[in-house]
C-alpha cells in the first residue's frame, strides 16, 4: 500500500513538472511537446509529428474522462450499492483512477521523460 | 550521401538535432502516450499481459531514448564507449606487423607497420586513423601488396624460364633443348599464379567491404535503426540494423585485427627464396653474360659462354627444385589468412551480430550458423 502511495506522489510531482516545464515556441519543444508545432509539407516528420500531437491531444482528455468515471463509479458503490457488492465498484474505481493518473503523468511529462532518458548516455 | 549521424546531437551538446533526431523523438512521445493508454486499459480490462506490455515498452522507450540521444557518445570513432573497447584490447605501445614491402620493386625488404603510422594508410576511404577498421584494413592492404609483389616476381621469373626451356642448340643435324624440363615447372607457376591472383582479388574483396562499413555503418544503417527502433511496429527492423551497423564497424574489423594479431608476420620467409631463384634466371639470361652480342662471333668465346651457361644453369636448376616447397608454403599462408581466417571471422561477425540484435530487441535466424 506503501509503495502505491509512494508511485502515486510521483505521478502527482511529475504532473507538475510537465505542466511547469516548456517554453512556448516554435519547432520542436522537448520540454513540452504538446507546444511543438508541426511541419505542413506532409512528410515523414509531419506525419509523426501530427500523430504525436493528436495523441497528446486525446490522452488528457480519455485521462480526465476515466478520473471523473472513477470518482462517479466510487461514489455510486457507497450511496447504490450493497455491502457485498460494493469491492468490485471499489476496485473498478481505483483502477480508473489510477490508470487515469498514470496516464495524464505520462502525457505531461513525456517530453521530460525521453529527454532525460536521452541525457542519459550524453552526461 | 548526407551523414545521418551529423543528425543527432553530439555529447554534452545541446539537444536541438536534426530531422532524424525529431522523428525519433516525436515517435518515442508516442509510444510514451500509448502505453499510458495501455496501462489504463489493461487496469480497466484487468488485463495482466497488457499492463506486463505496457510495462515492458516504457521501459523500450527509455532504452530507445538513450540511444537516440548517445549515438554519438556511443560509436564516435574517436571517444565513443564502444570504440573505447578496441583501445582497451590493443596493447600500450599499439598494434604492429611486419610484412614484405615490395614498393620498392629493386629492393623489396621486411618493413613494419605500427597502430599509430596507420594513418597514411588509412587515407584511402576516410577511415578513421587508429580504429580497429583502419588496423584491418592495413593489414588487408599489406596481403594485397604481399601478394601483388609475389605475382609481379613470378610473372618476371616464369617469362624467364619459359625463354630458357625453349633454348635449343643445332649441331649439324642434331637439335638438343638443353633445360626442356624446365616447361612442366612453367606450367606449375602459371597455375600458381593463378590462385595467387584470385586471392589477391579476394583481400582486395575484403578490403572494400572494409570500406563499405566503414562509410554506411554510422552513417546510414546505424542512424536509420536507431529511429526505426523508436516506433514500436519497427522495433525489431531497427534493432536489427543497429546490430548490423556495430556489427560491420566494430566486430568484423576487430576479428581481422585479431588474425593479424595471430599471425604477426604475413609469409616474409616465403619471398626470398623466390628472389633468389629470380637473381639465378637473371644470371643465366644472355643478356646478363653478355651485354655485346658481337662476342658471340669469336669461338673461344663460345667455349666461355658455354662455361658460364652450364654453371649458371646448373644452379638456376638446383634452385629452381626448391620452388614447389617454397610456393606451395607462400600459398597457403596466403590461404589461411585471405580464406580461412576471414570466413572464421565472417562467421563470428554473424554470430556476435544475431546476439546484438537479440540484445536490441530484434531477431535474427542464422539457419546452419546457429549457436
Amino acid at each position: 500500500m506503501q509503495s502505491k502511495t509512494v508511485l502515486l506522489v510521483l505521478l502527482l510531482l511529475g504532473m507538475a513538472f510537465a505542466q511547469a516545464g516548456g517554453d512556448t515556441g516554435t519547432g520542436l519543444n522537448l520540454d513540452n511537446p504538446v507546444q511543438t508545432q508541426c511541419s505542413t509539407s506532409g512528410d515523414i516528420m509531419g506525419f509523426t509529428c501530427n500523430i504525436m500531437e493528436y495523441l497528446l491531444e486525446l490522452g488528457p482528455m480519455v485521462a480526465v474522462i476515466a478520473l471523473v468515471l472513477g470518482g462517479l463509479v466510487y461514489i455510486y458503490a457507497n450511496m447504490f450499492v450493497t455491502a457485498d457488492q460494493r469491492g468490485r465498484y471499489h476496485t473498478l474505481a481505483t483502477n480508473l483512477i489510477i490508470g487515469a493518473l498514470l496516464l495524464a503523468a505520462l502525457v505531461g511529462g513525456a517530453g521530460i521523460v525521453v529527454k532525460n532518458g536521452m541525457n542519459f548516455l550524453n552526461s | 550521401m548526407e551523414d545521418l549521424s551529423n543528425q543527432f546531437p553530439g555529447p554534452g551538446g545541446t539537444l536541438s538535432g536534426g530531422d532524424a533526431f525529431q522523428v525519433a523523438f516525436y515517435a518515442l512521445v508516442s509510444m510514451l502516450v500509448l502505453v499510458g493508454f495501455s496501462y489504463l486499459l489493461s487496469r480497466l480490462m484487468n488485463n495482466r499481459k497488457l499492463e506486463d506490455w505496457a510495462k515492458n515498452e516504457f521501459l523500450q522507450v527509455l532504452v530507445s531514448a538513450a540511444m537516440v540521444g548517445g549515438l554519438v557518445a556511443l560509436m564516435n570513432p574517436g571517444s565513443g564507449i564502444v570504440m573505447k573497447a578496441f583501445d582497451s584490447m590493443v596493447p600500450g605501445d599499439g598494434l604492429s606487423m611486419t610484412y614484405f614491402n615490395t614498393t620498392n620493386a629493386s629492393a623489396p625488404e621486411n618493413s613494419s607497420i605500427t597502430i599509430s603510422t596507420f594513418s597514411s594508410v588509412c587515407d584511402i576511404g576516410s577511415i578513421p586513423p587508429g580504429t580497429a577498421l583502419c588496423y584491418a584494413y592495413s593489414y588487408l592492404s599489406a596481403l594485397e601488396s604481399q601478394i601483388t609483389g609475389l605475382v609481379s616476381l613470378l610473372f618476371s621469373t616464369t617469362a624467364l624460364l619459359d625463354i630458357f626451356s625453349k633454348i635449343s642448340i643445332d649441331i649439324i643435324v642434331v637439335n638438343v633443348t638443353p633445360l626442356s624440363g624446365l616447361s612442366s615447372i612453367v606450367g606449375t607457376l602459371n597455375n600458381i599464379q593463378q590462385s595467387l591472383i584470385y586471392l589477391g582479388i579476394l583481400s582486395g574483396v575484403e578490403a572494400s567491404l572494409l570500406v563499405f562499413a566503414n562509410a554506411t555503418a554510422l552513417t546510414v544503417f546505424l542512424p536509420i535503426g536507431i529511429v526505426l527502433r523508436c516506433f514500436f511496429a519497427t522495433r525489431k527492423v531497427g534493432g536489427a540494423l543497429m546490430a548490423i551497423a556495430v556489427g560491420a564497424y566494430l566486430v568484423f574489423p576487430l576479428a581481422m585485427s585479431l588474425n593479424a594479431m595471430v599471425i604477426q608476420q604475413i609469409g616474409t620467409d616465403t619471398m626470398e627464396p623466390l628472389l633468389n631463384v629470380f637473381t639465378q634466371a637473371e644470371q643465366l639470361s644472355l643478356w646478363a653474360n653478355f651485354q655485346e652480342p658481337g662476342d658471340l662471333v669469336t669461338p673461344d668465346n663460345w667455349t666461355a659462354y658455354i662455361s658460364k651457361f652450364n654453371s649458371a644453369a646448373q644452379s638456376l636448376v638446383s634452385t629452381v627444385a626448391s620452388l614447389p616447397a617454397i610456393l606451395t608454403t607462400a600459398v597457403y599462408t596466403l590461404v589461411v589468412q585471405i580464406v580461412f581466417l576471414p570466413v572464421i571471422s565472417i562467421l563470428i561477425t554473424l554470430i556476435a551480430t544475431k546476439e546484438l540484435a537479440g540484445l536490441f530487441g530484434a531477431e535474427m535466424n542464422l539457419s546452419r550458423f546457429e549457436v
